[in-house]
């Protein structure tokens, strides 16, 4: 807690304020813009467990903190593996990309990867134009945090028809040199008609260090489009991790997500579904596995705005030690979307007295010609499965580890990509295990 | 082919379909101003002939409520209720004094409950249904009290359990739903004027069905009425109550609270048929029902069952819940609620489970048409202490035309790792292919059309006492007459 | 009593009859079989009247009337019944009650009284036994949980109690096992009639042992493409339908 020091006493809302007035002046549109947003931020505050959305979640810790804008930093000795995947890699440590540590595939016609910063300095008009119509006033106070504070990130874009096999891999690396820092990275992603992609964000640290991370992802999917997006959060077990994304997809577009919560103190993913034309589809597979004293929070919406829309949700979440997990999925068909078919399910294990789960599945459905159907539940494993495998002579924490990962396996075996699936299931593995062997 | 249902003539008729509980008794009645204040207050509680302790506690609301905030909801539109333009106390004008048994009661009354087809006279006698209505805001008439007395069971109304069992009404009164709950049944804890009051002593299984009918009648009256149910070890009891308004085009405050104890072993099955006026096919006019419900299985091996059967007001906002304190207590809640027209229910239950072994079950049908809303709003919460808890949560909407909606917000919190909690929900129209295979059975649209949406509630209505499933049953029909969508 | 006439119609938005013409007259028993795809379950579809499917061309009459002019409910009424290949579930909704809601509609519109409910349920037991059900049939819901062998027999029972004067039977045999096949041939047969007609649509000439055909005819690409007796059928079941469709292309 470095940072804290003399300006502990001035209310969070000063600290940001004064933050934001070291690193940036000046009158320029993306500044002007940057302040609006700070101001947004400032009027409301942090979310409490007043506002419905929080409910579960509470932020004070965060809140008390005084976190400063990261700079970048070199490597510690120790790192968490990063994944070994083909094609473009970028690399951002504490939010800014470090050129040295990417790999810069060619990339096939009509796709264009550019970090944010380089986007800001050929087109910083265009940058503005686009923060404006995506971001102004819109989404809640942390991300009005992200657009006042954002520094780097990454852009791509995909013309119409372009199709891209390998994925683009963001590596999102937090340092030691991190400790009282706060990073705003923001990925952006346009596909044009007909276009393919998949892109993964890897958030990670390892090391000692309380950080924030306060990241958004905006993707626009054009007509006939199609994104496959895998996002990883290992934060290190200090760090503070809020995740926007906001997916918006056209006419016969598809989406999906897997994400996957392993990391952090206090994590929280926060995913829109934005269905606007007929025939979209988009799929949210989930895992999340608070364990010691972490507090994992999965929020969803999915709203089917236009007619024709399909959608289906699979979350589970595995809770042990003292750990806390939320998932909170609301699915809105709007007035006059008819014709909607929708399934969620949430499924929740519970491996120690100390731990809980809150689940929160909401339906609000405005059009009668629909199919939607949600369901939960909590427990936990099953003993007669448990007995099963011990009577054919596994050892209780095997048996135990070996039904978690099988009740984590239908989230990661929907995960097309290898090295993301295989990494995956080697870390769940690990957890797990030792967890088990922890407790006895 | 058959004719687009949506657009039939025939059943955009019907959807007219006018309120049918909707007359007004002309009885001369006793009615304070309108105004809330600690006069009015004392004098609720002079004109009852209350102990202290009952004005104590009615003033203690009322500062607290004093201090509280109304509520916010966000899925409810609702006009801004003036409680300063309420009256909080109209009673019928007695002719003498109070009824002392049937027969002295105004005819014009019981009339009025024939009307509205409830067996309070000879035909209570043949139902086996004792019955206590509350009109207004005073208990007009308790039958059948001879016989429960013999078994031992107080059924009166809340003022009498005032005079005659003071120490029950004190050591019970607010064990549940406290003074301080929340904003409505504050405000009910200060100006409550009469209800039900029900005690069952240990071991004896109540003789027949209980039941009270509530009905407002005076116009700008608010109704606040209080039941409290206590049964005591090894008991069983099962009580009805119904509902039902005039038409008239404000809207009327009716603002009740529900207490139920189940100790040891005891067992209390509460089912509701609730008809308040629900407004016009406009919206307007009709009751706003803000009504705080709660039980306690405070023994181990009791159990509180819940049954509603939501179809009138024009906004329904309750959530009769149950404490499984005692272990291995049993919690149920079983509902159907219709929002047609511009109603609005937003209703559903919390179940908390502290015991061993508590089980709690929850079967939720909700039913729009027109351009109502209905919203399904429930609670498990279960706590560390609840070792092998058990819930299960079944909750489906039916749509009825393409202008309403049906929400879903089950809040499930699980703090022991040997619970079991599941949650299912649905939301779907009727479906196509049931109902051709009615229509190719010979069966008109209508009629099917009921077919399917009792068929729909039927896990609901096979709970109620059976005289009364039937009256649930043609009440739905009425509700949703025409709202073929 | 049933006259089809140059019948075109879509299923959805796709031409499935062609130009079909059928005579079936009172008494009589008419087996309609063809290849998947030939459109057989939308001409019993298009005749019960359900929604999606649409006539483009063509008549129906029935009795003298125009069928196709009728709610689904009036046909019902009129006599006709369809056993669907798919019976549906209504969770709740009691099957006895389906039935006798049915009933007396169909009562009521040829002016006869209501049956009370003993009267109903002599008759109802009576049919159980003709279709080897159990009594617990009744107070289950409507197909609620049924396996497919329970669904075609209790859609032979409703026919059995409704007593129509044109059954169409849609591939009311597929699925069941010979033991079944059996229970509800016989179901059939004992309705068999000389002011009723029975119209069964079927792929395979196996039922056709059971129920024995007055008429047989083929369906192909949306046509009758060619018709014959009961001997027809055993052809069919021997060299399949290429030959019939070559004949009717040459």
């Amino acid at each position: 807690m470095s940072a804290v020091g003399a300006k502990s006493n001035a209310s969070p809302v000063d600290r940001y304020k004064a933050a934001f007035d070291a690193r940036w002046q000046g009158n320029d549109e993306l500044t002007a813009l940057r302040r609006a947003a700070l101001d947004q931020f400032l009027s409301t505050g942090f979310p409490t467990q007043r506002d419905e959305a929080w409910k579960y979640t509470n932020l004070r810790r965060l809140e008390t903190r005084s976190f400063t804008p990261a700079d970048a930093s070199a490597l510690d000795a120790h790192q968490p593996e990063w994944l070994t995947t083909t094609g473009t890699r970028i690399v951002l440590v504490n939010g800014h990309w470090l050129p040295a540590l990417s790999l810069q595939t060619a990339q096939p016609p009509g796709v264009t990867v550019l970090t944010l910063k380089q986007w800001l300095q050929r087109e910083p008009a265009a940058v503005a134009a686009y923060l404006k119509e995506h971001d102004q006033l819109t989404g809640n106070a942390l991300e009005q945090l992200n657009l006042a504070f954002f520094e780097d990130g990454v852009v791509v874009n995909l013309a119409d028809n372009a199709i891209l096999d390998a994925p683009i891999y963001i590596v999102h690396q937090s340092t030691s040199a991190a400790a009282g820092c706060m990073s705003h990275p923001r990925v952006m992603v346009r596909a044009g008609r007909n276009s393919r992609a998949t892109i993964i964000e890897h958030y990670l640290g390892a090391n000692e260090a309380e950080y924030f991370t306060n990241a958004v992802t905006r993707l626009e999917i054009a007509a006939g489009g199609a994104i496959t997006h895998y996002r990883g959060q290992r934060e290190a077990p200090r760090a503070f991790h809020i995740g926007h994304i906001q997916t918006k997809l056209a006419k016969d577009a598809r989406y999906s997500i897997h994400d996957i919560q392993l990391g952090a103190s206090l994590g929280r993913t926060g995913i829109t579904a934005l269905l606007e034309g007929s025939g979209a589809h988009a799929a949210l597979f989930g895992l999340f596995t608070p364990m010691g004293n972490q507090h994992l929070d999965a929020h969803t919406r999915i709203d089917h705005v236009a007619p024709h829309t399909t959608s289906e949700e699979d979350y589970r979440g595995i809770a042990g030690g003292k750990g806390r997990g939320v998932f909170n999925g609301k699915i809105i068909v709007r007035p006059d979307a008819q014709k909607i078919d929708s399934r969620q399910s949430s499924r929740n294990l519970l491996l120690s007295p100390t731990a809980e789960i809150d689940t929160k599945p909401e339906l609000e459905i405005y059009a009668n010609d629909v199919k939607c159907s949600h369901g939960a539940t909590t427990g936990q494993l099953d003993a007669t499965a448990l007995f099963y495998l011990r009577s054919r002579g596994l050892s209780e924490s095997n048996a135990r580890a070996l039904l978690i990962r099988a009740f984590a396996e239908s989230i990661l075996s929907t995960i097309g990509l290898e090295p993301v699936r295989a990494a995956l299931e080697k870390q769940i593995d690990e957890r797990f295990k030792l967890a088990n062997e922890a407790k006895a | 082919m058959a004719s687009n249902p949506q657009t039939d003539p025939t059943l955009e008729a019907l959807v007219a379909q006018k309120y049918r509980h909707g007359f007004v008794t002309d009885i001369e009645s006793d009615t304070v101003p309108p105004g809330l204040d600690e006069d009015v207050i004392t004098f609720i509680s002079r004109k009852k002939g209350e102990p202290q302790f009952m004005l104590d506690w009615r003033l203690r609301s009322y500062r607290h409520w004093l201090t509280m905030k109304e509520p916010q909801w966000a899925h409810l539109r609702i006009q801004p209720i003036d409680y300063q333009s309420i009256s909080y106390y109209s009673a019928p004008k007695p002719k003498a004094d109070a009824p002392k048994s049937l027969e002295e009661v105004d005819p014009k009354l019981l009339e009025t409950y024939d009307k509205l087809g409830i067996p309070l006279h000879e035909r209570a006698r043949l139902a086996g249904v004792a019955v206590d209505a509350v009109f207004d805001s005073v208990s007009v008439a308790t039958t059948f009290k001879e016989r429960l007395h013999k078994a031992g069971v107080i059924f009166c109304s809340f003022s009498e359990a005032v005079q005659k069992y003071p120490e029950l009404v004190e050591k019970y009164l607010g064990s549940v739903v406290p003074y301080t709950d929340n904003y409505f049944a504050t405000l009910n804890s200060a100006v409550f004027t009469d209800g039900s009051f029900v005690f069952v002593p240990k071991g004896v299984r109540c003789p027949m069905e209980l039941s009270t009918y509530f009905r407002i009648n005076a116009a700008k009256t608010g109704q606040f009425e209080r039941t409290l149910i206590v049964a005591e070890e090894g008991s069983h009891v099962s009580y009805l109550e119904g509902c039902t308004a005039p038409m008239r085009d404000e809207n009327q405050l009716h603002a009740a609270v529900v207490e139920l104890i189940a100790l040891e072993g005891a067992q209390i099955k509460y089912s509701t048929v609730q008809n308040w006026y629900p407004g016009d096919e406009h919206g307007r006019g009709g009751i706003y029902n803000f009504v705080t419900k709660r039980g306690e299985c405070r023994g181990a091996n009791s159990k509180i069952s819940w049954t509603q059967v939501e179809t009138g007001s024009a906004i329904t906002w309750k959530y009769p819940s149950c404490i499984l304190t005692g272990d291995n207590s049993v919690g149920e809640f079983y509902s159907v609620a219709v929002a047609n027209n511009y109603q609005q229910a937003d209703t559903g239950t919390k179940m908390i489970h502290i015991g061993k072994n508590t089980r709690s079950t929850i079967v939720s049908k909700g039913i729009s048409a027109g351009h109502g809303q209905n919203a399904y709003r429930g609670l498990v919460k279960v706590l560390p202490s609840a070792i092998n808890a058990r819930n299960f949560t079944q909750c489906d909407s039916l749509l009825m035309g393409d202008k309403c909606g049906a929400h879903t917000f089950p809040y499930m919190e699980v703090r022991t790792p040997t619970a079991s909690v599941e949650h299912e929900a649905t939301t779907s129209k009727i479906g196509d292919d049931q109902l051709f295979y009615c229509l190719s059975r010979g069966i008109s649209e209508e009629d099917a059309v009921n077919m399917i949406v009792n068929g729909f509630c039927k896990a609901v209505f096979k709970e109620l006492p059976m005289e009364f499933a039937v009256e649930a049953q043609n009440l739905l029909a009425v509700s949703l007459e025409g709202s073929v969508g | 009593m049933l006259s089809i006439k140059n019948l075109h119609a879509l299923a959805g938005e796709k031409q499935v009859l062609k130009g079909l013409d059928l005579e079936v007259g009172a008494g009589e028993v008419h087996a309609i079989m063809g290849p998947n795809g030939s459109g057989k379950s939308t001409l019993a579809q298009v005749l019960a009247g359900r929604e999606g499917y649409t006539v483009t061309d063509g008549s129906v009459t029935y009795k003298g009337k125009d069928l196709l002019s009728l709610a689904p409910e009036e046909r019902a009424r009129e006599g006709v019944f369809l056993a669907f290949q798919y019976p549906v579930e209504i969770p709740g909704v009691n099957n006895v009650y389906l039935l006798k809601a049915g009933l007396n509609a169909i009562r009521k519109h040829r002016g006869e009284s209501e049956m009370d409910a003993f009267e109903f349920l002599t008759l109802v037991r009576e049919k159980m036994k003709l279709m080897q059900m159990s009594e617990s049939f009744l107070n289950r819901g409507v197909n609620e949980g049924f396996s497919g062998g329970e669904k075609k027999r209790n859609e032979i029972l409703q026919m059995a109690v409704l007593e129509p004067a044109l059954a169409l039977l849609d591939e009311t045999d597929s699925g069941l096992d010979i033991d079944a096949l059996r229970v509800v041939s016989n179901g059939v047969n004992s309705l068999r009639s000389p002011d009723r007609a029975i119209v069964l649509v079927t792929h395979y000439q196996r039922l056709l042992d059971y129920i024995e055909p007055d008429h047989v005819h083929v369906l192909s690409d949306g046509k009758i493409i060619k018709s014959g007796d009961k001997s027809l059928a055993l052809e069919l079941e021997k060299r399949g339908y290429d030959w019939v469709k070559q004949e009717a292309a040459a």
